[in-house]
């Protein structure tokens, strides 16, 4: 626990703490913790502060991990979508559905098939069938197969980077794309040189496709029967036949999808396999003999292609003389037996051998030779699986590997055919790259049977190329002890190959540079030390001793031993090696990128909380419509009825031991979906995803498990039911439409808590707690009350136990809606799925909880205890699941019998308190990652939880970076109207914001920042962005020329998929639609075609003007597709262009609607969409042009280009021109405010001395132009350079206008507290964060009033079916007691604390 | 079975017993909580009936009351029996030893699950024929 004290804390203000980002290399976010000193004591002594950091690694991450104060210390994020990745792939991942937050591979990676070949990903787009991959199981720190749901295809978005690792791995993704480092996932953009990443060293081959040519068939297998003898009565021959066909493994054939399984299956058959024939009818047996684990491996694939198989142990004795000794041992031997002829007699026709290998005479079937590499390398794996030494360095050494060696036993008379064997299987090696040492034979002793048996041996040479090959292209299948040294042994090697070719290096290098004589000794080793990581020795050897042989790897390097304890140091043995990365470069890049989903969703974080609970409610739909199942719903009550137990004391079919039981506390509904009682998806849609962490299975007590052993799946009594219902009110059709809910929709509520053994976790701590409240003095004037101090032993103990009794409750309920779906599923005989039986929603609602309220003013601590109450949190809230970011946390409220239920969703009611006082509209745009946004925007998103980067200025370095944005705040209050432009006169570059907000600028050469009023009464001139400096650098020139010709000239049709280009054929046209057209063709390898030309008439001004124009089209969906997702993230695409590519959408657009200004000799655009404005802003920026925007009308912008005209002009196709040689300098600077103190002391000098009494602007080649005359002393030169080549430029303010009072919105950037806020005419402005506190408290104002144990059963005869195991009557002689669950639902919606989404009608109940 | 009366309450189940002596008292409690619970499916059955021996300590007698009644409420869940007679061998302010006889579960048929007697509004009082007590379960 050590280390988790020391994680570092900033005070932000006595109730919020932050952890640093620098506290550990990876996270992305701080840490942001609301608690007061008393509280973080006790964070302190949980994990807490470590999770927090820990969540904010995460990738997608919210601006900050954040530690609410309703939370405490326990939410960890909702990641939703953290799912299991192969990392040998580069991460397989796609955090769904967020447009430009996809990320993606090079479409020439190589993706590993679970069948050992690779695929390049692009390939898939084709070959997308039922392929599993190879994945990762965090969990297990193990392997896994995966399918793929999902693939991607598009256009890089963000730079893409190469990757390469220290032994020369390399790999191209997107700079999002996540990577699994020591820190867990990270994106490839946050990797540092140094770091490691996670690597399956495992290669495989590249695959093929196979032919179609039949291998065995039919007569093989009868020519095979009755060779053997098996006689043709009672049809046992057609039998046979009819069993492999009806597998369709009759003709099998080169590409048989049960090819791949058979090779693997027969290659293992070769080694340790047995086939053979036994009694009069010769049944045939198939038996494989190895390690358990390995033989469930075979097995499972038996069963992939048809055949059942059984796997059975048993003691031996073993008594075996050898050429060293005679042993005698006891072992116990396991074998996997399958009984089939079919399959004894199927692999037999393929050339298996039959009976006692040592005694046959056999060869390599001829076919093997015939199939693709990649078979043969599967039938190779699983023989060398069985067969081949295991990869090991020799005794003593460590360094160097043994010989790969291959041995069998034969006696004299097959000793030929052993020879062939082995000579075919280094022929199929050498396919492979890899060479054979030698054949040996041996004379072994006398066998059991008398017989003398030699022992032949095929090694392989111990090379580290051909070590590398054969391992890392054939691997070892059946054999997961030989496969993870395998894949260590490739890593191993590669480092090692890597180590020797620098010392190769270096012994060349030395005496070089020695000998050159400029170098001394010292000096030497310290530079070639630096260089590599060889030992100063090595190279002093290589100065005075030239050496004769190869360098080796002795010394500092790490035996194989020592190397395989690091480099699987938390990866256990999945195979993946850590690897360190050694450069990372960006990619001139073209063509799309890919990516896949995968099926292997796996939750790494699960969320941690405070709270108990061992009552809740879930819900879940259905299908069906309440017409189509009106008449089953007696079927279906009786079902349930009788197959969920209900009742007291009512015992499940789930029974389980004492130890499962334990895991049930900890692991919730969890463990449920591991039993196979649900699925993941299950999970997801439960409150904490069905377990509370920090459960503490040791403060349960022994009667407490007893009680509860037996009642997992069990309904219990009292106000628990399981009911039937239909909806019968929507109230919110947008939500409903979320949720997937329509009126009459079947809907069913499972409304159970922890049964026995949370009664007895209660009873046994009220027992102990009376104790506590003498212990601490508490007075409660009911014993029932009994309590403990939250921090005591005896509070933490319950809470510990509370949470077991949670945990226990969720797999309760989990285990129930199983046995729902399975009623349902005998019922309709329909699968649940087909059903469409999802959960919505699993909430507890009888809670204790840590919160913090405001109250009298202050913020205290509270521990809030909420029976019959169920929490709601608002959309965006981070531990909502991401389904349910966007519509607020489910709440659903049962009625009880016979009254309605209610689901409801969580708001975020009255959430922002905000304490600054800075502010600006919410129409304001600003720069960020995700393009010109406005703050209402980023405000609104923020809620759902997308996270943006601001375009902000590192104050020391005066350079420009992407900052997250930490949060956003809003508030009411009174604004201005200011412009800012170069001449101080333009209407139209004006920001709305308050007079006190902080903007930036230049004072004696220094960047300071002031409130606004104060520079307008001072006459000082603000920064805005002079050009936008990033190194994004897609490389797509044609497609961008032709995204801003339509982007202006040309029409999408969303609904109909099409693309339109409009244009009159005129002669000044033609080649610009030639061009447009050429270009179509050459990006999407498709044409425009020509269509109708359209005759227009219209009245302009009096004059009648007609014309005509030509529609060029394509009704290509995919096309279309591609154009419209660059459309709607227009600005963050060009954003992310090179320069060439940027000058080509550029030009496109002034090709489109752009024109030649002869009299200004200026390019003039004219723009009407505000999306294409601001591309065209940005464009502009990057090619580090002024552009200057004017508005004509209402809608219309003039966007004003007056540099780079040359070189634009070399781009378009139509627009041209003569433009002047004169540069238009609009690089301006404040002459006053970077000469400040010499203008104020009179030590300054023409031409600055002027500029400055007139307090002018002059161009900042020119200030350095003069300046360079200037001696240093008198004015502060460096600085003045360091300003002037800033990203930065200077102009005017001015206040124009009174606003009056207005919402104001204002954002916290990280670090740098500044970002750039565009003027209506895109002027991009430097101001600072809000100073004040800034501070947006979000809280969850939850239902706390609701009282769901008080909720009335009101039986009313409405054809309302109740099964009841108990009498029942006793509780409902109080009717009066309860309240109204309308009344109490209309409270909650009106006061806004949910919101309603429908009503639910009980059918049928079934209670306990 | 009719020593005890059912007294107001909203939610939960309460009842008042009374009993001639403190023995009688908590022998009739516990036969009206199972007689709450369960009622034999029939009557003439006659199954094999098993004894517990229960034993506790408390500070006081409201105590040493909520904690008989829970620990047979849990040993029935445990052992899966209903309770149907209590043998009080010994009984004062702060202790207790008992028998109690019940029979297997599947003979009773399961009105109502209690979950805890409770110390909310428990009264325990001594009246002129005797004892008489309040009790609130949780069900």
């Amino acid at each position: 626990m050590a280390d988790i004290r020391e994680v570092p804390l900033e005070k932000i203000d006595d109730y919020r703490w932050r952890i640093p980002k620098s506290y550990k290399p990876g996270m992305r976010v701080p840490g942001i913790i609301y608690a007061d000193e008393k509280l973080l004591k006790d964070i302190r002594h949980d994990k807490a502060l470590e999770q927090v950091a820990n969540v904010a690694f995460l990738p997608g991450i919210v601006n900050a991990s954040l530690a609410m104060p309703d939370l405490h210390w326990g939410y960890g994020f909702s990641i939703g979508g953290v799912a299991a990745t192969d990392i040998e792939q580069g991460g397989v991942i796609s955090p769904g559905g967020v447009g430009f937050d996809i990320n993606c591979l090079d479409g020439n990676t190589f993706i590993c098939n679970e069948l050992g070949y690779r695929i390049r990903i692009k390939d898939y787009e084709k070959n997308l069938n039922k392929d599993k991959l190879i994945c990762m199981d965090f969990n297990k720190e193990k392997s896994d197969s995966t399918t793929i749901l999902k693939f991607l295809k598009q256009r890089p978005r963000t730079v893409v980077l190469n990757i390469l690792t220290e032994t020369d791995r390399g790999i191209s993704a997107t700079s999002d794309h996540p990577f699994y480092t020591k820190d867990g996932m990270r994106k490839a953009s946050e990797l540092q040189i140094g770091e490691e990443v996670a690597i399956y060293p495992f290669e495989g081959v590249i695959y093929e496709e196979p032919n179609s040519e039949v291998i065995v068939d039919k007569r093989d297998i009868k020519r095979l029967l009755s060779k053997l003898g098996k006689g043709s009565s009672g049809r046992a021959r057609e039998q046979i036949i009819g069993h492999l066909e009806k597998r369709n493994l009759l003709p099998l054939r080169y590409n048989s999808i049960q090819l791949p399984y058979l090779l693997k299956i027969m290659g293992y058959c070769f080694g340790d396999g047995l086939i053979y024939f036994t009694g009069k009818r010769k049944r045939g047996t198939v038996c494989f003999y190895g390690k358990e684990e390995d033989l469930k491996n075979i097995k499972e694939d038996l069963i992939r292609i048809g055949f059942n198989s059984g796997i059975y142990s048993r003691h031996r004795h073993h008594r075996i003389r050898t050429f060293y000794g005679v042993y005698e041992f006891d072992r116990r031997e396991t074998w996997l037996k399958c009984s089939s002829s079919a399959l004894a007699a199927l692999l037999a026709a393929l050339g298996t051998p039959v009976g006692n290998k040592c005694y046959q005479q056999y060869e390599l079937p001829k076919w093997l030779f015939k199939i693709r590499l990649w078979q043969k390398r599967l039938f190779l794996a699983s023989l060398f699986g069985a067969e081949l030494s295991s990869p090991a360095t020799m005794t003593g050494h460590g360094y160097n590997f043994y010989c790969p060696t291959l041995s069998m036993n034969k006696i004299q008379d097959s000793l030929d055919s052993g020879y062939k064997f082995l000579e075919g299987l280094s022929k199929l090696l050498s396919e492979f790259g890899i060479s054979f040492h030698k054949i040996t034979q041996r004379k072994e002793f006398v066998n059991k049977q008398g017989i003398i048996s030699y022992r032949l041996r095929l090694m392989m040479t111990s090379e580290t190329e051909n070590l590398i090959n054969l391992y890392s292209k054939i691997s070892f299948e059946y054999n997961e002890k030989r496969k993870f040294l395998a894949n260590c042994a490739v890593g191993y090697l590669r480092l090692k190959r890597q180590i020797i070719r620098e010392k190769e290096g270096v012994a060349v290098l030395a005496p070089k540079l020695y000998n050159s004589g400029k170098w001394d000794r010292e000096e030497l080793c310290n530079y070639l030390d630096s260089l590599t990581n060889i030992n100063e020795r090595f190279i002093e050897r290589s100065l005075y001793e030239p050496r004769k042989a190869k360098p080796r790897m002795w010394g500092d390097n790490p035996t194989f031993e020592e190397y395989i304890k690091q480099a699987t140091k938390g990866l256990g043995c999945s195979g993946m090696v850590w690897e360190r990365i050694r450069s990372i470069s960006d990619l001139e890049f073209y063509g799309y990128v890919y990516d896949f989903t995968v099926e292997h969703a796996h939750h790494n974080f699960i969320a941690n909380n405070f709270v108990v609970s061992n009552c809740g409610v879930r819900m879940l739909k259905t299908n069906f419509q309440y017409e189509e199942i009106k008449n089953k719903i007696k079927d279906l009550v009786y079902t349930l009825f009788s197959d969920v137990p209900s009742g007291l004391g009512s015992k499940g079919d789930i029974r389980v031991s004492a130890k499962e039981e334990r895991e049930i506390l900890v692991k919730g509904a969890e463990w449920a979906v591991e039993k196979g009682y649900g699925t993941k998806e299950d999970l997801e849609c439960t409150e904490e995803y069905g377990a509370i962490q920090g459960a503490d299975p040791a403060a349960v007590s022994d009667r407490a498990y007893e009680r509860g052993k037996a009642q997992s799946g069990t309904l219990g009594s009292g106000n628990h039911f399981l009911e039937i219902q239909a909806i019968d009110q929507l109230y919110d059709r947008d939500l409903c439409d979320e949720f997937g809910l329509t009126l009459g929709q079947i809907t069913i509520m499972i409304h159970s808590g922890s049964r026995g053994l949370g009664y007895q976790v209660c009873d046994d701590y009220t027992k102990s707690m009376i104790r506590c409240l003498e212990k601490y003095s508490i007075n409660v004037p009911d014993r029932q009350l009994a309590c403990a101090p939250v921090n005591s032993p005896e509070g933490k103990s319950y809470l510990g136990a509370m949470k077991c009794a949670a945990n226990y409750a969720w797999a309760n309920r989990q285990c129930l809606m199983y046995l729902t779906r399975k009623v349902f599923e005998k019922v309709f005989s329909a699968s649940w799925q087909k059903m469409g039986m999802y959960l919505i929603y699993d909430v507890a609602h009888n809670i204790a909880k840590i919160e913090k309220y405001i109250i009298d003013g202050k913020e205290k601590t509270l521990c809030v205890h909420r029976k019959g109450a169920t929490r709601a949190f608002g959309p965006g809230h981070p531990a909502l699941p991401e389904r349910y970011k966007k519509t607020g946390q489910p709440v659903i409220i049962p009625g009880d019998m016979g009254r309605n239920s209610y689901l409801l969703v969580g708001t975020k009611k009255a959430e922002e308190e905000t304490f600054g006082s800075t502010c600006f509209t919410g129409d304001m745009r600003i720069l960020t990652d995700k393009g010109i946004v406005t703050l209402k925007e980023i405000y609104e998103f923020n809620k759902l939880g997308l996270a943006y980067n601001a375009f902000s200025l590192n104050k020391d370095t005066l350079s420009t970076e992407w900052k997250p944005i930490l949060s956003v705040s809003k508030r009411v209050g009174p604004a201005i109207r200011i412009s800012v432009s170069q001449t101080n006169r333009s209407r139209f570059s004006t920001l709305d914001t308050t007079s006190d907000h902080n903007f930036f600028i230049f004072d004696n050469a220094e960047l300071k920042f002031d409130e606004l009023h104060k520079i307008i009464d001072n006459q000082k001139m603000v920064c805005v962005l002079d050009r936008l400096d990033i190194r994004w650098k897609l490389f797509f020139p044609r497609l961008a020329f032709l995204v801003g010709a339509l982007a202006t000239d040309g029409y999408i049709d969303r609904k109909n998929e099409r693309v339109v280009f409009t244009q009159k054929e005129c002669e000044e046209k033609v080649n610009f639609i030639k061009y447009v057209r050429s270009s179509f063709e050459h990006v999407f390898e498709y044409g425009l075609n020509e269509g109708k030309t359209k005759f227009t008439s219209g009245d302009i001004r009096g004059r009648v003007i007609t014309g005509s124009a030509t529609d060029f089209s394509t009704g290509r969906k995919h096309t279309a597709e591609e154009i419209i997702s660059i459309f709607d993230n227009i600005e963050t695409w060009v954003l992310g262009l090179n320069t060439e590519s940027t000058f080509n959408f550029l030009a496109g657009v002034i090709d489109g609607d752009g024109t030649w200004n002869p009299a200004r000799k200026v390019i003039d655009i004219f723009a009407g969409k505000e999306k294409v404005i601001g591309a065209v802003v940005l464009a502009c920026l990057k090619l580090g042009i002024l552009p200057y925007v004017s508005v004509q009308r209402e809608n219309c912008y003039i966007i004003q280009i007056s540099e780079r005209i040359e070189e634009l002009l070399r781009f378009t196709k139509r627009v041209k021109g003569m433009p002047h040689r004169q540069k238009y300098g609009s690089k301006l600077f404040s002459v006053r405010q970077l000469f400040t103190e010499n203008w104020k002391s009179g030590d300054i000098k023409w031409p600055f001395k002027r500029k400055s009494d007139r307090n002018c602007l002059m161009e900042g080649e020119k200030i350095l132009r003069f300046l360079a005359w200037q001696s240093s002393s008198r004015y502060n030169k460096e600085k003045i350079i360091k300003i002037t080549n800033s990203p930065l430029r200077m102009q005017r303010v001015k206040k124009v206008d009174d606003l009056g009072i207005d919402e104001l919105y204002n954002i916290e950037v990280q670090d740098n507290h500044n970002y750039f806020i565009f003027t209506k005419t895109f002027v991009p402005v430097l101001v600072k964060n809000c100073h004040g506190a800034g501070r947006v408290k979000s809280r969850t104002a939850a239902t706390k009033s609701i009282n769901l144990d008080a909720l009335l059963k009101e039986l009313e005869s409405k054809g309302i079916m109740v099964k009841a195991s108990g009498r029942g009557t006793i509780v409902e002689e109080a009717p009066q007691a309860y309240k109204d669950v309308n009344e109490v639902v209309n409270v909650v919606h009106n006061v806004g604390i949910s919101k309603r989404v429908c009503r639910m009608r009980p059918l049928g109940v079934i209670k306990g | 079975m009719e020593n005890y009366e059912f007294i107001e309450h909203t939610a939960d189940i309460g009842i008042r017993v009374k009993g001639n002596d403190l023995k009688d008292l908590f022998k009739n409690a516990a036969s009206a909580m199972f007689d709450i619970i369960a009622e034999k499916k029939s009557k003439e059955q006659r199954a094999k009936s098993k004894e517990i021996l229960v034993k506790q300590k408390a500070d006081n007698l409201d105590e040493l009351f909520i904690n008989w009644l829970n620990e047979l409420l849990s040993l029935s869940a445990t052992e899966e029996l209903i309770f149907s007679d209590f043998k009080i061998d010994k009984i004062d302010k702060n202790s207790l030893q008992a028998v109690a006889i019940g029979e297997d579960i599947k003979n009773y048929k399961v009105n109502t699950e209690i979950k805890a007697a409770t110390y909310h509004q428990l009264k325990i009082e001594e009246t002129k024929p005797g004892w008489q007590a309040e009790v609130i379960f949780d069900v």
